[in-house]
């Protein structure tokens, strides 16, 4: 799982999007553990990669931003924030991992099935790397809906291993 | 070499100009060489990495050695650089050797034509208590100060630094005469402090600027800081080009700067202006120069004349609509002024903020790092004077100071508006930046009323500026990013290109780590 840090004041937070008929919509916006309100707020690409737009009641808003290292320059409203992210339990055995490779190496045990309901925590992979065994947990609990490997497949470093759709999300009619 | 046709009647002619001189200026000096059809050459040290000043000149010339003294500071290596180009001009921008009157000096003997004022001029408003004394026989008024005689008994010296502090009345300010940049400059209270100030001031002094010598100054309460731009003619002529308001800074340092004044009257701008073309012609100046005074009710006080082209030029450029940097190469071929001073009246209003790469969420500390997103704002009376673009690198090799973001409107408020805006549109990213705490200065109440006063960012900041934004819209498009991939994978491509938002194909639900 991912974690997002604001430089400014070093709070911890958790953001989880979903795909929306192409754009994003929050469906879990936590700061220092606690949930943050975000109304119907939706973003969306552009023509330009380093350029978001975010729609909330109507009103468009632009968002210019680059990643330098592992930092997220975000430019709104004429502020400039820098969001830190951060792979929880990337390096340790124990703990929840991301639903993205941690780092470069070989999945030793897919534990879950497509279609399959998890609950957040869940292990879902397990990867062998550096020598240390990583375990990569559901962020959230909901549908299993992709698995891109099996046992014994050689990953790259951020990789997605596992999709989940959120339980609380309900998934549009309309979509693709 | 042909004549240029707005040379022709000038007696002395040059056709290459020679910047000795980095950043910004250099490429706002380059941009005058072309629409004046000089030809302009760059020079440029190990520390720069392709800068902007080289990728705009005609040519350019590599000074080595590996620390300023050898490159940028070296009168004779630039001297040589101009042999070897063929350069027969040199304009030294500000900064570096540009008040450096044995450099002009050097220059004029070997028969360059130098774009500044005569060596003399420079030498005699260098040195501050020099220049005191000729402001006094010039009837430039003085902040009240006192000189000190050395001599070279200390017990001596320091009652007579008393007596002198006693008429001169506390606070006061203790300066080095050969300063500068708030270098050899002490403040003191009252008398207790004075000893040991004295004895620091002098020591820094002497270390500083190899001149320990020290006076006194009444130390203005709340002063403005507003200074005369003057123009020179090798024939006699001078005109002055109105006020600079240049109250807010920094350390001493110009944060902000705007022209007209908001708060004096056609009255005290005639005054100041006939002061300032006193204190020129006294030095017998030559070329663009400013004369800085303090402001304190309808009283004005000389500060000193800096002998060279202001960093803040830009502000009556845009109220003035004279080209400065032209003029300089006008006077500098010995054409006489154009200009009529009963012509040069203020049109609107003009605003200039200084954009660094510093914190200033932490005590203005310069800040490094690549500018890997550099969108400039855009729109009428915006002009924009930088010295990097998108991809450079904001380094600790120089100063700090990245652009000058101007904006001109019918009149203050106008201009207000429209500089709040452009800081808005302003998107630097990859490197901190003070754009966000200009913002906050200009859209403050106490600027609007203009109430700036040199205390300005410690009266409304005493604990120090520190940002705002809307942090969770920012984590928002972080997780964004990081879903849809857009950043530069290590072949220096960005995944996000592949991403086309109109993809059908987007809609699944793929994720691009």
């Amino acid at each position: 799982m991912k974690q997002f840090i604001n430089e400014r004041d070093g709070e911890v937070w958790f953001a989880a999007v979903v795909d929306h008929e192409g754009s994003l919509r929050p469906f879990a916006l936590r700061c220092a553990g606690d949930e943050v309100p975000v109304g119907d707020l939706q973003i969306s690409q552009t023509q330009s990669a380093d350029e978001l737009s975010i729609e909330r009641g109507g009103v468009r808003e632009r968002i210019l931003l680059t990643k330098v290292g592992d930092v997220w320059w975000v430019h709104h409203a004429g502020r400039v924030s820098k969001v830190r992210v951060v792979e929880r339990g990337s390096s340790s055995l124990s703990g929840a991992g991301g639903l993205t490779a941690p780092m470069p190496g070989k999945v030793l045990t897919v534990m879950a099935t497509v279609g399959e309901s998890v609950d957040e925590g869940q292990p879902l992979v397990v990867m062998e790397a550096m020598k240390m065994e990583h375990r990569i947990c559901a962020d959230v609990a909901g549908t299993v809906t992709v698995i891109h490997f099996s046992d014994g497949d050689q990953v790259e470093q951020g990789v997605t291993l596992v999709e989940i759709e959120p339980a609380e999300f309900s998934i549009p009619d309309d979509r693709v | 070499m042909a004549t240029l046709d707005w040379m022709t009647e000038a007696p002395f002619k040059f056709s290459k100009v020679l910047i000795a001189n980095r950043g910004e200026i250099a490429c706002r000096i380059i941009r005058a060489c072309r629409e004046m059809s000089l030809a302009s050459v760059a020079i440029y040290s190990d520390a720069d990495n392709d800068p902007l000043h080289v990728e705009m000149a005609d040519e350019s010339i590599h000074l080595s050695g590996d620390d300023l003294a050898s490159t940028y500071l070296s009168g004779s290596a630039i001297i040589n650089a101009c042999r070897a180009v063929g350069a027969d001009a040199i304009h030294p921008g500000y900064g570096f050797l540009s008040e450096r009157a044995d450099f002009a000096e050097l220059v004029e003997a070997s028969g360059i034509i130098w774009i500044g004022p005569p060596a003399k001029a420079i030498d005699s408003m260098g040195d501050k208590v020099r220049a005191r004394r000729l402001m006094t026989e010039a009837g430039v008024p003085l902040v009240p100060g006192a000189e000190l005689v050395d001599s070279g008994d200390l017990s001596e010296v320091m009652a007579q630094l008393h007596a002198r502090a006693a008429e001169v009345g506390f606070p006061l300010l203790l300066k080095a005469s050969a300063g500068g940049g708030g270098k050899g400059m002490r403040a003191v209270d009252g008398a207790g402090e004075l000893d040991s100030a004295y004895l620091s001031a002098q020591r820094e002094a002497q270390s500083s600027f190899g001149d320990g010598t020290v006076y006194l100054e009444r130390r203005l309460i709340s002063p403005r800081h507003i200074e005369i731009q003057v123009l020179c003619d090798t024939h006699g002529n001078a005109v002055h080009l109105l006020e600079r308001e240049c109250s807010i800074q920094r350390r001493h340092q110009k944060v902000v700067e705007e022209a007209p004044s908001p708060h004096i009257s056609d009255l005290l701008r005639n005054e100041m202006g006939a002061a300032a073309l006193a204190a020129a012609q006294s030095v017998h100046y030559v070329g663009a120069g400013t004369v800085e005074f303090l402001v304190v009710g309808g009283e004005f006080f000389f500060l000193e004349m800096n002998t060279r082209l202001q960093v803040e030029h830009p502000v009556t450029e845009m109220v003035t609509g004279v080209d400065l940097v032209q003029e300089q190469f006008r006077i500098g071929c010995g054409l006489p002024l154009t200009l009529n001073q009963e012509e040069i009246t203020p049109r609107g209003h003009a605003i200039e903020v200084r954009i660094y790469a510093e914190d200033a969420a932490n005590n203005f500390l310069p800040a490094t790092g690549p500018l890997s997103l550099w969108r400039p704002p855009v729109g009428p009376g915006i002009r924009l004077d930088s010295g990097v673009r998108e991809g450079d690198e904001a380094s600790i090799d120089f100063d700090p100071m990245l652009a000058k973001l101007v904006v001109h409107g019918s009149d203050r408020v106008r201009a207000i508006e429209r500089m709040r805006g452009a800081l808005t549109d302003f998107v630097i990213l990859g490197t901190t930046t003070n754009v966000e705490f200009l913002h906050d200065v200009v859209s403050h109440p106490a600027f609007a009323e203009g109430d700036t006063t040199t205390d300005f960012i410690e009266q409304h900041w005493p604990s120090g500026w520190s940002a705002q934004a809307e942090d969770s819209v920012a984590v928002l498009a972080a997780a964004s990013g990081e879903k849809w991939g857009l950043y530069l994978d290590e072949a220096g491509e960005s995944s996000g290109d592949l991403v086309d938002p109109y993809n059908p194909f987007m809609t699944l639900s793929r994720n691009f780590p």
